[in-house]
């Protein structure tokens, strides 16, 4: 019998969800591409922009890295790299997992997935899997077709 | 979603058919069904619930209570045990101790064990004293006890050999040692010297012969005494006693191993007598033991305490432990894992801190409870009552004296 049982994992969960779900939280929405709706052309790529889902909020833990400002001919340009860490199980909640071009708001702003890191295996064991993680860049609002629709 | 291992909000209906408890010694006390979930309760809000989880279940707290309830149990007992071992050792373990107020003092018990100094100054104890004889022929000075004694009883055959009462044979054959305790021989008591010449005389018939016995004095029975003290009597008897043993006998002896030795040298017929323990007698743990009695602190009958006997006092204790109990098990929950992996990093818990903390309360909860057990001791009681008294004297003699003027 293994040292690590799912009794286990089921407690590492619960004290995931309290510390996320309850004493950290900072809510995020994301925004699933809508590939459907989404016109593509020949490579796949899309063609007159991307459409998203409605978006759902749900709580994740954050690295945020300083916003930085890039000046150029056309004018400034404001950037910021996030990490957005969430729990795998409160995803799998949901039935959601987070994949390259979806977008996350959070403090106002939008930011597009660049990456997507699914490798905290507790014990090394391929069931007992902790986290999503997302890596992410700050994205132009004008870019999107994100609007409040109520 | 899988199955949260922490508390619920409430805990869950105990009863003797749910096996809410490890052991179930107190299942089926009503008072413990209904307290059971709300301590539970109580001791999930002392640890933070509900604005913190607690990764505990009723089950295990419950378990706790159990305990608390136990180790009270365990505490008061022991201190009645060591109160009462005196006064209980020997006594039946059938029916329990459990609410009984032990008055009696320690003289039975302390009886049973002089019993053996008893033995030893043969007036008493559980060692029998035999007695056997040496015929003393004349001329014959010195007498082996392996070959020349003989047993007034009817040993036994295994023991002694072949022997009987009617026909006495030789008694020690070197399966038993004994032991010699008071050799004599023909003593005339004292108390037939009483009223012999030199005892009472002067005394006997006085009343009759002063007339009296026409006032209601008998000439016999105790009317016809004069009353005189009883040490006058006591004296009287040793003084006999002397004289017949430095006086009147004309032998001793010598005892050495198996050899006695008359002096002076027998000039007629006669037995000597002597009286002797079996050492293994004495030695026979079995010959002072009894079974099937509280023999020592493992089977002195306290058992658990009835819960809804319990004082509010005694309550309170046990839920204060309850919670350390509880703490502590919360603690090693905590602890099983020194580093809780989340997402993108890992956190510790506060397991190390909660079992300390537990660990102290523990202590400082079965530290209290000791010292107020030892203060309610029958020696500090009446060492109380003593200062009490003391001090009270000192009080009432600072009132002032009346000072009568007539």
């Amino acid at each position: 019998m293994a040292f690590f049982q799912q009794r286990d994992f089921d407690f590492f969960q619960s004290i995931n969800r309290e510390l996320i779900d309850d004493f950290v939280e900072t809510p995020v929405i994301i925004y699933k591409v809508d590939e459907k709706n989404t016109e593509k052309n020949l490579y796949g790529e899309s063609v007159s922009g991307k459409s998203y889902q409605v978006g759902f909020q749900i709580n994740a833990l954050i690295a945020r890295n300083d916003q930085t400002v890039e000046y150029d001919d056309f004018g400034s340009n404001s950037q910021q790299g996030i990490q957005f860490r969430f729990l795998r199980e409160t995803l799998s909640d949901v039935s959601f997992k987070p994949w390259f071009g979806d977008i996350i708001q959070f403090n106002d702003a939008f930011f597009q997935i660049d990456n997507v890191i699914d490798n905290q295996l507790i014990a090394g064991n391929v069931d007992f899997s902790n986290s999503i993680i997302v890596d992410t860049h700050m994205t132009r609002r004008s870019k999107l077709n994100i609007d409040k629709l109520y | 979603m899988a199955t949260i291992p922490k508390w619920p909000g409430s805990g869950s209906v105990v009863s003797v058919s749910s096996s809410s408890t490890p052991y179930g010694f107190y299942d089926d006390d009503v008072q413990f069904q209904t307290d059971a979930p709300k301590i539970a309760n109580w001791v999930a809000r002392r640890l933070g619930y509900p604005i913190t989880d607690v990764e505990l279940q009723d089950l295990q707290i419950y378990a706790c209570f159990e305990e608390a309830i136990t180790e009270y149990g365990a505490q008061v007992h022991q201190f009645n045990i060591r109160q009462n071992m005196l006064k209980t050792q020997g006594s039946e373990t059938g029916s329990s101790l459990n609410g009984t107020a032990i008055n009696s003092g320690d003289i039975p018990s302390l009886i049973e064990l002089a019993g053996d100094y008893g033995s030893e100054a043969g007036v008493g104890g559980s060692v029998d004293y035999e007695k056997g004889y040496i015929e003393v022929r004349q001329g014959k000075q010195v007498y082996d006890l392996l070959t020349d004694a003989s047993s007034s009883l009817n040993p036994s055959s295994s023991q002694y050999g072949s022997g009987s009462a009617s026909t006495p044979t030789s008694f020690i054959k070197g399966q038993s040692n004994i032991e010699i305790k008071f050799v004599y021989h023909d003593d005339i008591p004292a108390s037939t010297a009483f009223y012999g010449l030199g005892g009472y005389a002067g005394y006997r018939n006085l009343i009759d012969d002063f007339g009296f016995t026409q006032y209601g004095y008998t000439n016999t029975g105790p009317g016809r005494y004069l009353m005189y003290p009883m040490y006058e009597d006591l004296l009287r008897m040793q003084a006999i006693e002397f004289f017949q043993e430095f006086r009147k006998s004309a032998y001793t002896f010598k005892l050495r191993n198996n050899q006695l030795t008359v002096f002076p040298v027998p000039d007629g017929k006669f037995k000597i007598w002597f009286d002797y323990i079996e050492k293994d007698d004495r030695s026979n743990i079995k010959n002072r033991s009894k079974t099937g009695v509280v023999s020592d602190y493992s089977n002195v009958p306290y058992n658990n305490l009835v819960y809804s006997e319990i004082n509010d006092v005694g309550k309170q204790w046990i839920r204060k432990y309850t919670l350390a109990l509880s703490k502590e098990v919360l603690g090693e929950i905590r602890e099983k894992y020194s580093n809780i992996p989340i997402p993108g990093d890992q956190i510790s818990l506060n397991g190390p801190s909660l079992r300390s903390e537990a660990q102290t309360e523990k202590d400082a909860l079965i530290q209290q409870l000791r010292d107020n057990l030892e203060q309610t001791s029958r020696q500090k009681q009446v060492e109380m009552e003593s200062d009490i008294s003391d001090k009270m004297q000192q009080q009432l003699g600072r009132i002032p004296n009346k000072i009568y003027i007539g």
